[in-house]
Protein backbone atom coordinates (compact mmCIF):
# COMPACT_ATOMS: atom_id res chain seq x y z
CA UNK A 1 0.00 0.00 0.00
CA UNK A 2 1.43 3.20 -1.23
CA UNK A 3 0.45 6.10 1.16
CA UNK A 4 3.25 8.89 0.32
CA UNK A 5 1.88 11.72 -1.26
CA UNK A 6 5.48 11.81 -2.89
CA UNK A 7 4.18 9.40 -5.31
CA UNK A 8 1.66 10.71 -6.76
CA UNK A 9 2.87 12.87 -9.34
CA UNK A 10 0.47 15.53 -10.95
CA UNK A 11 3.26 16.93 -13.35
CA UNK A 12 6.46 16.61 -14.20
CA UNK A 13 9.48 18.28 -16.36
CA UNK A 14 12.40 16.16 -16.75
CA UNK A 15 13.50 16.13 -12.90
CA UNK A 16 11.44 18.46 -11.93
CA UNK A 17 7.82 17.33 -11.14
CA UNK A 18 5.01 18.48 -9.05
CA UNK A 19 3.20 15.64 -6.72
CA UNK A 20 0.95 16.05 -4.33
CA UNK A 21 3.25 16.84 -0.80
CA UNK A 22 3.86 19.89 -3.25
CA UNK A 23 0.54 20.61 -3.82
CA UNK A 24 -0.74 19.88 -0.20
CA UNK A 25 2.36 22.40 1.11
CA UNK A 26 1.27 25.25 -1.10
CA UNK A 27 -2.33 24.80 0.14
CA UNK A 28 -1.15 24.78 4.48
CA UNK A 29 1.27 27.61 3.35
CA UNK A 30 -1.62 29.35 1.08
CA UNK A 31 -3.83 28.95 4.19
CA UNK A 32 -1.64 30.13 6.58
CA UNK A 33 -0.50 32.91 4.97
CA UNK A 34 -4.27 33.75 3.78
CA UNK A 35 -5.18 33.50 8.08
CA UNK A 36 -2.33 35.56 8.73
CA UNK A 37 -3.54 37.99 6.68
CA UNK A 38 -6.66 38.08 7.90
CA UNK A 39 -5.37 38.15 11.54
CA UNK A 40 -3.32 40.99 10.55
CA UNK A 41 -5.39 43.45 8.29
CA UNK A 42 -7.05 45.03 11.13
CA UNK A 43 -4.30 44.98 14.04
CA UNK A 44 -6.05 46.32 17.08
CA UNK A 45 -4.09 47.28 19.84
CA UNK A 46 -6.64 48.27 22.20
CA UNK A 47 -8.25 45.64 24.84
CA UNK A 48 -10.83 44.22 22.04
CA UNK A 49 -9.10 41.74 19.53
CA UNK A 50 -10.42 39.75 16.39
CA UNK A 51 -10.73 35.89 16.84
CA UNK A 52 -7.73 35.75 14.47
CA UNK A 53 -5.06 38.55 15.98
CA UNK A 54 -6.19 37.04 19.66
CA UNK A 55 -5.65 33.29 18.35
CA UNK A 56 -2.10 34.32 16.38
CA UNK A 57 -1.22 36.29 19.55
CA UNK A 58 -2.03 33.57 21.66
CA UNK A 59 0.50 31.23 19.90
CA UNK A 60 3.22 33.63 19.48
CA UNK A 61 3.05 34.56 23.13
CA UNK A 62 3.23 30.91 23.60
CA UNK A 63 5.85 30.47 21.39
CA UNK A 64 8.14 33.52 23.23
CA UNK A 65 7.44 31.94 26.27
CA UNK A 66 8.65 28.67 25.42
CA UNK A 67 11.54 30.11 23.83
CA UNK A 68 12.47 32.22 26.40
CA UNK A 69 11.99 29.26 28.66
CA UNK A 70 14.12 26.63 27.06
CA UNK A 71 17.34 28.72 25.70
CA UNK A 72 16.83 31.80 28.01
CA UNK A 73 17.28 34.58 25.57
CA UNK A 74 15.20 37.22 23.76
CA UNK A 75 12.85 35.11 21.57
CA UNK A 76 12.45 37.50 18.88
CA UNK A 77 15.35 35.95 16.59
CA UNK A 78 13.90 32.40 16.94
CA UNK A 79 10.27 33.37 16.93
CA UNK A 80 10.07 33.24 13.14
CA UNK A 81 11.81 29.64 12.38
CA UNK A 82 10.64 27.78 15.59
CA UNK A 83 6.45 29.41 15.23
CA UNK A 84 6.76 28.37 11.56
CA UNK A 85 7.78 24.83 12.42
CA UNK A 86 4.44 24.47 14.84
CA UNK A 87 2.73 26.25 12.47
CA UNK A 88 3.06 24.83 9.33
CA UNK A 89 2.96 21.10 11.14
CA UNK A 90 0.80 21.45 13.19
CA UNK A 91 -1.92 22.58 9.83
CA UNK A 92 -0.60 20.07 7.98
CA UNK A 93 -1.43 17.16 10.82
CA UNK A 94 -5.10 19.28 10.81
CA UNK A 95 -5.49 18.01 7.42
CA UNK A 96 -5.62 13.98 8.29
CA UNK A 97 -9.25 14.51 8.87
CA UNK A 98 -10.03 16.18 5.98
CA UNK A 99 -10.94 13.13 3.80
CA UNK A 100 -8.86 12.89 0.26
CA UNK A 101 -5.99 15.15 1.85
CA UNK A 102 -2.61 13.60 2.45
CA UNK A 103 -1.07 16.00 5.37
CA UNK A 104 2.57 16.80 3.76
CA UNK A 105 3.94 15.91 6.88
CA UNK A 106 3.22 12.01 6.25
CA UNK A 107 6.08 12.51 3.39
CA UNK A 108 9.51 11.43 4.43
CA UNK A 109 10.95 14.00 2.09
CA UNK A 110 8.84 16.54 3.81
CA UNK A 111 9.78 16.17 7.39
CA UNK A 112 12.97 15.56 6.01
CA UNK A 113 13.43 18.60 4.68
CA UNK A 114 12.16 19.87 8.28
CA UNK A 115 14.93 18.43 10.12
CA UNK A 116 17.43 19.20 7.44
CA UNK A 117 16.10 22.92 8.27
CA UNK A 118 16.72 22.46 12.00
CA UNK A 119 19.79 21.20 11.14
CA UNK A 120 21.17 24.11 9.38
CA UNK A 121 19.05 26.46 11.41
CA UNK A 122 21.00 24.59 14.84
CA UNK A 123 24.67 26.16 14.11
CA UNK A 124 23.30 29.15 11.59
CA UNK A 125 21.98 30.16 15.41
CA UNK A 126 24.99 29.28 17.56
CA UNK A 127 27.10 31.35 15.06
CA UNK A 128 24.97 33.89 14.80
CA UNK A 129 25.33 34.34 18.63
CA UNK A 130 28.55 33.01 19.51
CA UNK A 131 30.32 33.55 16.23
CA UNK A 132 32.09 30.28 14.05
CA UNK A 133 34.67 29.86 16.85
CA UNK A 134 32.71 29.46 19.48
CA UNK A 135 30.45 27.41 17.82
CA UNK A 136 33.27 25.14 16.56
CA UNK A 137 33.92 24.93 20.43
CA UNK A 138 31.37 23.21 21.59
CA UNK A 139 32.37 20.21 19.47
CA UNK A 140 35.36 19.80 21.46
CA UNK A 141 33.87 20.49 25.14
CA UNK A 142 34.80 19.18 27.45
CA UNK A 143 37.38 17.11 25.38
CA UNK A 144 38.10 16.80 21.96
CA UNK A 145 37.40 13.41 22.72
CA UNK A 146 34.23 14.08 22.37
CA UNK A 147 33.95 15.35 18.98
CA UNK A 148 32.41 12.08 17.23
CA UNK A 149 30.01 11.52 19.39
CA UNK A 150 28.93 15.19 18.43
CA UNK A 151 28.95 14.49 15.16
CA UNK A 152 26.75 11.30 15.63
CA UNK A 153 24.55 13.69 18.14
CA UNK A 154 24.13 16.22 15.51
CA UNK A 155 23.03 13.61 12.65
CA UNK A 156 20.93 11.46 14.81
CA UNK A 157 18.83 13.82 16.13
CA UNK A 158 18.54 15.24 12.33
CA UNK A 159 17.39 12.09 11.52
CA UNK A 160 14.98 11.54 14.84
CA UNK A 161 13.45 14.73 13.79
CA UNK A 162 12.55 13.37 10.72
CA UNK A 163 11.97 9.91 11.27
CA UNK A 164 9.87 10.76 14.21
CA UNK A 165 7.58 13.33 12.25
CA UNK A 166 7.16 11.11 9.63
CA UNK A 167 6.47 7.94 11.44
CA UNK A 168 3.88 9.15 13.41
CA UNK A 169 1.75 10.64 10.69
CA UNK A 170 2.28 8.19 8.12
CA UNK A 171 0.79 5.53 10.77
CA UNK A 172 -1.84 7.33 12.03
CA UNK A 173 -2.86 7.87 8.00
CA UNK A 174 -1.94 3.95 7.75
CA UNK A 175 -3.67 2.94 10.59
CA UNK A 176 -7.05 4.78 9.74
CA UNK A 177 -7.20 3.68 6.12
CA UNK A 178 -6.61 0.05 7.54
CA UNK A 179 -9.51 0.55 9.99
CA UNK A 180 -11.64 2.16 7.16
CA UNK A 181 -11.00 -0.82 4.98
CA UNK A 182 -11.81 -3.07 7.91
CA UNK A 183 -14.75 -1.42 10.13
CA UNK A 184 -15.93 1.52 7.99
CA UNK A 185 -17.96 3.02 11.13
CA UNK A 186 -17.18 4.83 14.19
CA UNK A 187 -13.71 3.54 14.92
CA UNK A 188 -11.47 5.35 11.91
CA UNK A 189 -13.82 8.44 13.13
CA UNK A 190 -12.25 8.03 16.68
CA UNK A 191 -8.63 6.86 15.48
CA UNK A 192 -8.54 10.09 13.38
CA UNK A 193 -9.95 11.91 16.18
CA UNK A 194 -6.85 10.26 17.99
CA UNK A 195 -4.77 10.68 15.14
CA UNK A 196 -5.77 14.49 15.16
CA UNK A 197 -4.56 14.68 18.84
CA UNK A 198 -1.30 12.87 18.04
CA UNK A 199 -0.39 15.32 15.24
CA UNK A 200 -1.28 18.46 17.42
CA UNK A 201 1.50 17.10 20.11
CA UNK A 202 3.74 15.68 17.34
CA UNK A 203 4.13 19.30 15.85
CA UNK A 204 4.27 20.43 19.80
CA UNK A 205 7.34 18.13 20.57
CA UNK A 206 8.94 19.02 16.95
CA UNK A 207 8.68 22.55 17.94
CA UNK A 208 10.33 22.16 21.10
CA UNK A 209 12.97 19.59 20.49
CA UNK A 210 14.04 22.11 17.39
CA UNK A 211 13.96 25.09 20.17
CA UNK A 212 16.36 22.67 23.00
CA UNK A 213 18.79 21.90 19.78
CA UNK A 214 19.16 25.81 19.23
CA UNK A 215 19.08 26.32 22.82
CA UNK A 216 22.06 23.35 23.66
CA UNK A 217 23.95 24.74 20.76
CA UNK A 218 23.31 28.32 21.94
CA UNK A 219 24.21 28.02 25.49
CA UNK A 220 26.49 25.07 24.38
CA UNK A 221 28.70 27.51 22.80
CA UNK A 222 28.16 29.91 25.78
CA UNK A 223 29.61 27.38 28.16
CA UNK A 224 32.54 26.54 26.55
CA UNK A 225 33.58 30.16 26.13
CA UNK A 226 32.31 30.93 29.89
CA UNK A 227 34.27 27.54 30.82
CA UNK A 228 37.34 28.91 28.43
CA UNK A 229 37.49 32.10 30.07
CA UNK A 230 37.20 30.65 33.58
CA UNK A 231 40.14 27.93 33.04
CA UNK A 232 42.04 31.33 31.81
CA UNK A 233 41.05 33.11 35.06
CA UNK A 234 42.87 30.53 37.03
CA UNK A 235 45.64 30.59 35.39
CA UNK A 236 45.96 33.90 35.32
CA UNK B 1 9.51 4.97 2.20
CA UNK B 2 12.01 6.33 0.09
CA UNK B 3 12.94 10.25 0.34
CA UNK B 4 12.16 11.83 -3.28
CA UNK B 5 14.86 14.27 -3.66
CA UNK B 6 13.72 17.14 -5.69
CA UNK B 7 10.80 17.14 -3.03
CA UNK B 8 12.97 17.27 -0.13
CA UNK B 9 14.68 20.38 -1.61
CA UNK B 10 11.57 21.83 -2.60
CA UNK B 11 9.97 21.43 0.85
CA UNK B 12 13.44 23.41 1.97
CA UNK B 13 12.72 26.05 0.28
CA UNK B 14 8.92 26.01 0.57
CA UNK B 15 9.31 26.23 4.33
CA UNK B 16 11.77 29.01 3.85
CA UNK B 17 9.56 30.77 2.09
CA UNK B 18 6.97 30.55 4.43
CA UNK B 19 9.12 31.34 6.95
CA UNK B 20 9.79 34.36 5.22
CA UNK B 21 5.91 35.04 4.51
CA UNK B 22 4.53 34.47 8.07
CA UNK B 23 7.76 36.39 9.15
CA UNK B 24 6.28 39.37 7.08
CA UNK B 25 3.00 38.70 7.53
CA UNK B 26 1.86 37.58 10.81
CA UNK B 27 5.31 37.93 13.24
CA UNK B 28 6.38 40.94 12.73
CA UNK B 29 2.54 43.17 12.58
CA UNK B 30 1.30 40.35 15.74
CA UNK B 31 4.76 41.33 17.74
CA UNK B 32 4.60 45.45 16.97
CA UNK B 33 1.19 45.37 17.89
CA UNK B 34 1.44 43.55 20.82
CA UNK B 35 4.32 45.76 21.89
CA UNK B 36 2.46 48.96 21.10
CA UNK B 37 -0.27 47.40 22.97
CA UNK B 38 2.33 46.59 25.96
CA UNK B 39 3.94 50.29 25.37
CA UNK B 40 0.05 51.79 25.65
CA UNK B 41 -0.65 49.63 28.96
CA UNK B 42 2.79 51.15 30.40
CA UNK B 43 2.04 54.58 29.72
CA UNK B 44 -1.54 54.14 30.95
CA UNK B 45 0.38 52.53 34.35
CA UNK B 46 2.55 55.07 34.26
CA UNK B 47 -0.43 57.70 33.85
CA UNK B 48 -2.71 55.16 36.43
CA UNK B 49 0.33 56.11 38.85
CA UNK B 50 1.13 59.28 38.44
CA UNK B 51 -2.55 59.97 38.84
CA UNK B 52 -2.35 57.87 42.11
CA UNK B 53 0.41 59.63 43.71
CA UNK B 54 -1.29 62.80 42.70
CA UNK B 55 -4.78 61.37 44.12
CA UNK B 56 -2.47 60.51 47.31
CA UNK B 57 -0.95 63.99 47.31
CA UNK B 58 -4.48 65.67 46.96
CA UNK B 59 -5.97 63.11 49.76
CA UNK B 60 -2.62 64.09 51.99
CA UNK B 61 -3.21 67.38 51.74
CA UNK B 62 -7.13 67.44 52.14
CA UNK B 63 -6.24 65.36 55.04
CA UNK B 64 -3.95 68.03 56.19
CA UNK B 65 -7.34 70.74 55.13
CA UNK B 66 -9.59 68.58 57.30
CA UNK B 67 -6.84 68.32 60.35
CA UNK B 68 -6.37 72.43 59.98
CA UNK B 69 -10.31 72.70 59.24
CA UNK B 70 -11.22 70.86 62.57
CA UNK B 71 -8.43 72.64 64.62
CA UNK B 72 -10.19 75.44 63.26
CA UNK B 73 -13.47 74.64 63.92
CA UNK B 74 -12.69 74.03 67.54
CA UNK B 75 -11.26 77.28 67.85
CA UNK B 76 -14.34 78.95 65.96
CA UNK B 77 -16.77 76.77 68.12
CA UNK B 78 -14.96 78.07 71.02
CA UNK B 79 -15.09 81.46 69.80
CA UNK B 80 -19.02 81.60 68.82
CA UNK B 81 -19.41 80.05 72.35
CA UNK B 82 -17.92 83.24 74.21
CA UNK B 83 -19.48 85.45 71.28
CA UNK B 84 -22.64 83.72 71.74
CA UNK B 85 -21.95 84.35 75.97
CA UNK B 86 -21.25 87.86 75.65
CA UNK B 87 -24.24 88.41 73.47
CA UNK B 88 -26.69 86.97 76.07
CA UNK B 89 -25.18 88.98 78.86
CA UNK B 90 -25.62 91.94 76.70
CA UNK B 91 -29.11 91.02 76.37
CA UNK B 92 -29.63 89.97 79.81
CA UNK B 93 -27.99 93.10 80.76
CA UNK B 94 -30.65 95.01 77.93
CA UNK B 95 -33.35 93.14 79.26
CA UNK B 96 -32.30 93.88 82.90
CA UNK B 97 -31.93 97.61 81.70
CA UNK B 98 -35.17 97.50 79.94
CA UNK B 99 -36.96 96.04 83.00
CA UNK B 100 -35.55 98.70 85.01
CA UNK B 101 -36.75 101.38 82.48
CA UNK B 102 -40.20 99.76 82.11
CA UNK B 103 -39.86 98.84 85.99
CA UNK B 104 -39.77 102.93 86.75
CA UNK B 105 -41.94 104.57 83.97
CA UNK B 106 -44.75 101.77 85.48
CA UNK B 107 -43.44 103.34 89.14
CA UNK B 108 -44.05 107.16 87.90
CA UNK B 109 -47.27 106.10 85.96
CA UNK B 110 -48.29 104.24 88.94
CA UNK B 111 -47.14 107.19 91.31
CA UNK B 112 -49.12 109.78 89.24
CA UNK B 113 -52.04 107.39 88.87
CA UNK B 114 -51.49 107.31 92.68
CA UNK B 115 -51.72 111.35 93.04
CA UNK B 116 -54.11 111.69 90.56
CA UNK B 117 -56.54 109.21 92.87
CA UNK B 118 -55.53 111.20 95.85
CA UNK B 119 -56.39 114.20 94.28
CA UNK B 120 -59.73 112.97 93.12
CA UNK B 121 -60.84 111.72 96.12
CA UNK B 122 -59.30 114.62 98.58
CA UNK B 123 -61.35 116.82 96.02
CA UNK B 124 -64.54 114.29 96.14
CA UNK B 125 -64.24 114.22 100.21
CA UNK B 126 -63.53 117.45 100.22
CA UNK B 127 -67.06 118.20 98.46
CA UNK B 128 -68.92 115.52 99.83
CA UNK B 129 -67.84 117.10 103.75
CA UNK B 130 -68.71 120.21 101.99
CA UNK B 131 -72.39 119.12 100.54
CA UNK B 132 -73.11 117.34 103.90
CA UNK B 133 -71.88 120.12 106.26
CA UNK B 134 -73.97 122.61 103.97
CA UNK B 135 -76.82 120.40 104.22
CA UNK B 136 -76.84 119.69 107.80
CA UNK B 137 -76.52 123.55 108.16
CA UNK B 138 -79.15 124.33 105.98
CA UNK B 139 -81.54 121.65 107.46
CA UNK B 140 -80.40 123.18 111.01
CA UNK B 141 -80.93 126.59 109.95
CA UNK B 142 -83.93 128.48 112.19
CA UNK B 143 -85.31 131.82 113.04
CA UNK B 144 -83.13 131.86 115.34
CA UNK B 145 -80.00 130.65 114.27
CA UNK B 146 -80.99 133.29 111.01
CA UNK B 147 -81.20 135.85 113.94
CA UNK B 148 -77.69 134.99 115.43
CA UNK B 149 -76.25 134.88 112.13
CA UNK B 150 -77.80 138.53 111.51
CA UNK B 151 -76.51 139.82 115.07
CA UNK B 152 -72.67 138.12 114.13
CA UNK B 153 -72.79 140.13 110.85
CA UNK B 154 -73.69 144.03 112.33
CA UNK B 155 -71.48 142.39 115.35
CA UNK B 156 -68.82 142.07 111.93
CA UNK B 157 -69.45 145.37 111.22
CA UNK B 158 -69.25 146.75 114.11
CA UNK B 159 -65.79 145.59 114.22
CA UNK B 160 -64.58 146.69 111.27
CA UNK B 161 -61.94 149.26 110.58
CA UNK B 162 -62.76 152.94 110.20
CA UNK B 163 -60.74 152.88 106.89
CA UNK B 164 -62.48 149.54 105.65
CA UNK B 165 -66.19 151.53 106.72
CA UNK B 166 -64.75 154.45 104.78
CA UNK B 167 -63.68 152.29 102.07
CA UNK B 168 -67.37 150.87 101.52
CA UNK B 169 -68.70 153.74 102.18
CA UNK B 170 -67.25 155.67 99.17
CA UNK B 171 -67.23 152.02 96.71
CA UNK B 172 -71.63 152.66 97.85
CA UNK B 173 -71.61 156.48 96.84
CA UNK B 174 -70.22 155.58 93.44
CA UNK B 175 -72.36 152.60 92.90
CA UNK B 176 -75.80 153.37 91.03
CA UNK B 177 -77.45 150.59 93.13
CA UNK B 178 -75.78 151.86 96.41
CA UNK B 179 -74.92 148.77 98.52
CA UNK B 180 -76.16 145.14 98.27
CA UNK B 181 -77.47 143.24 101.37
CA UNK B 182 -77.68 139.61 100.11
CA UNK B 183 -78.75 136.73 102.51
CA UNK B 184 -79.11 132.93 102.26
CA UNK B 185 -82.47 133.05 103.47
CA UNK B 186 -85.53 135.16 103.40
CA UNK B 187 -85.72 137.78 105.83
CA UNK B 188 -88.50 139.29 106.99
CA UNK B 189 -89.14 143.43 107.08
CA UNK B 190 -88.60 144.15 110.61
CA UNK B 191 -85.02 142.42 110.10
CA UNK B 192 -84.40 144.36 107.00
CA UNK B 193 -84.62 147.48 108.12
CA UNK B 194 -82.67 146.29 111.57
CA UNK B 195 -79.87 145.93 108.91
CA UNK B 196 -80.30 148.93 106.93
CA UNK B 197 -79.89 150.76 110.46
CA UNK B 198 -77.22 149.19 111.66
CA UNK B 199 -75.39 149.27 107.82
CA UNK B 200 -76.54 153.35 108.03
CA UNK B 201 -74.96 153.58 112.02
CA UNK B 202 -72.02 151.73 111.28
CA UNK B 203 -70.81 152.40 107.83
CA UNK B 204 -72.38 155.81 106.64
CA UNK B 205 -75.80 157.53 107.17
CA UNK B 206 -76.61 158.44 103.81
CA UNK B 207 -75.93 154.89 102.39
CA UNK B 208 -78.58 153.14 100.28
CA UNK B 209 -79.38 150.01 100.87
CA UNK B 210 -81.05 146.54 98.70
CA UNK B 211 -81.90 143.59 99.85
CA UNK B 212 -80.97 140.27 97.67
CA UNK B 213 -81.13 136.78 98.55
CA UNK B 214 -78.78 133.97 97.29
CA UNK B 215 -78.36 130.13 97.90
CA UNK B 216 -74.77 130.22 97.07
CA UNK B 217 -74.23 131.91 100.82
CA UNK B 218 -74.26 129.07 102.84
CA UNK B 219 -75.61 130.57 106.60
CA UNK B 220 -74.55 134.07 105.75
CA UNK B 221 -75.26 137.66 105.27
CA UNK B 222 -73.18 139.55 102.59
CA UNK B 223 -72.62 143.30 102.09
CA UNK B 224 -71.49 144.45 98.76
CA UNK B 225 -71.16 147.84 97.31
CA UNK B 226 -69.06 148.33 93.80
CA UNK B 227 -66.19 146.18 94.36
CA UNK B 228 -66.15 145.82 98.64
CA UNK B 229 -67.88 143.46 100.83
CA UNK B 230 -68.27 142.56 104.34
CA UNK B 231 -69.72 139.35 104.78
CA UNK B 232 -70.05 136.54 107.60
CA UNK B 233 -71.07 132.55 106.20
CA UNK B 234 -70.33 129.04 106.95
CA UNK B 235 -68.49 129.48 103.29
CA UNK B 236 -65.03 130.53 105.03
CA UNK B 237 -65.21 127.41 107.42
CA UNK B 238 -66.18 125.12 104.85
CA UNK B 239 -63.27 126.29 103.11
CA UNK B 240 -61.17 125.81 105.80
CA UNK B 241 -62.55 122.47 106.46
CA UNK B 242 -61.39 122.05 102.79
CA UNK B 243 -57.68 123.08 103.27
CA UNK B 244 -57.34 120.76 106.10
CA UNK B 245 -58.54 117.44 104.35
CA UNK B 246 -56.46 118.32 101.41
CA UNK B 247 -53.83 118.67 104.09
CA UNK B 248 -54.40 115.66 105.86
CA UNK B 249 -54.98 113.35 102.03
CA UNK B 250 -51.01 115.05 100.96
CA UNK B 251 -49.98 113.83 104.33
CA UNK B 252 -51.62 110.44 104.40
CA UNK B 253 -50.27 110.06 100.40
CA UNK B 254 -46.52 110.67 101.20
CA UNK B 255 -46.60 108.33 104.75
CA UNK B 256 -47.50 105.45 102.28
CA UNK B 257 -44.75 103.23 101.31
CA UNK B 258 -43.87 103.24 97.43
CA UNK B 259 -45.74 100.39 95.32
CA UNK B 260 -42.68 98.48 93.98
CA UNK B 261 -42.84 96.28 90.87
CA UNK B 262 -41.54 92.52 90.65
CA UNK B 263 -37.71 91.77 89.77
Amino acid sequence: MEVSPDSTVIWSWGFAHINLTLLYTWGVMALLTFFAWLATRKLSIGPVLSRWQNFFESVIVLAQRHIRDIIGMEPQRYLPFLATLFLFISLSNLLIVVPGVHPPTGSLSTTAALALCVFFAVPAYSIAERGVRGYLKHYVHPSPLMLPFHVIGELTRTLTLAVRLFGSIMSEFMIAAALLAIIPFLLPVVMKLFGLLIGQIQAYIFAVLATIYIASAVTAGEQARDHTSGKEASNG
Amino acid sequence: MKIDVFTLVAQIFNFLILVLLLNRFLYRPIVRAMSQREAKIAAELEEAARKEEEARREAGRCHAELVELEDSRGEMLSRAQEEAAQLKRELVEDARREVEESKARWSVAVRKEKQTFLDNLRQRAGEEVYAISRQVITDLASVDLERHIIDIFIERLRGMGQAEREEIAVASRRARTGATITTSFPIDRMTRSRLRNAVRELIAPDIETGFDESADLICGVELRAGGKKAAWSMQNYLEILDERLTLAFSGAGEARPEVRGDD
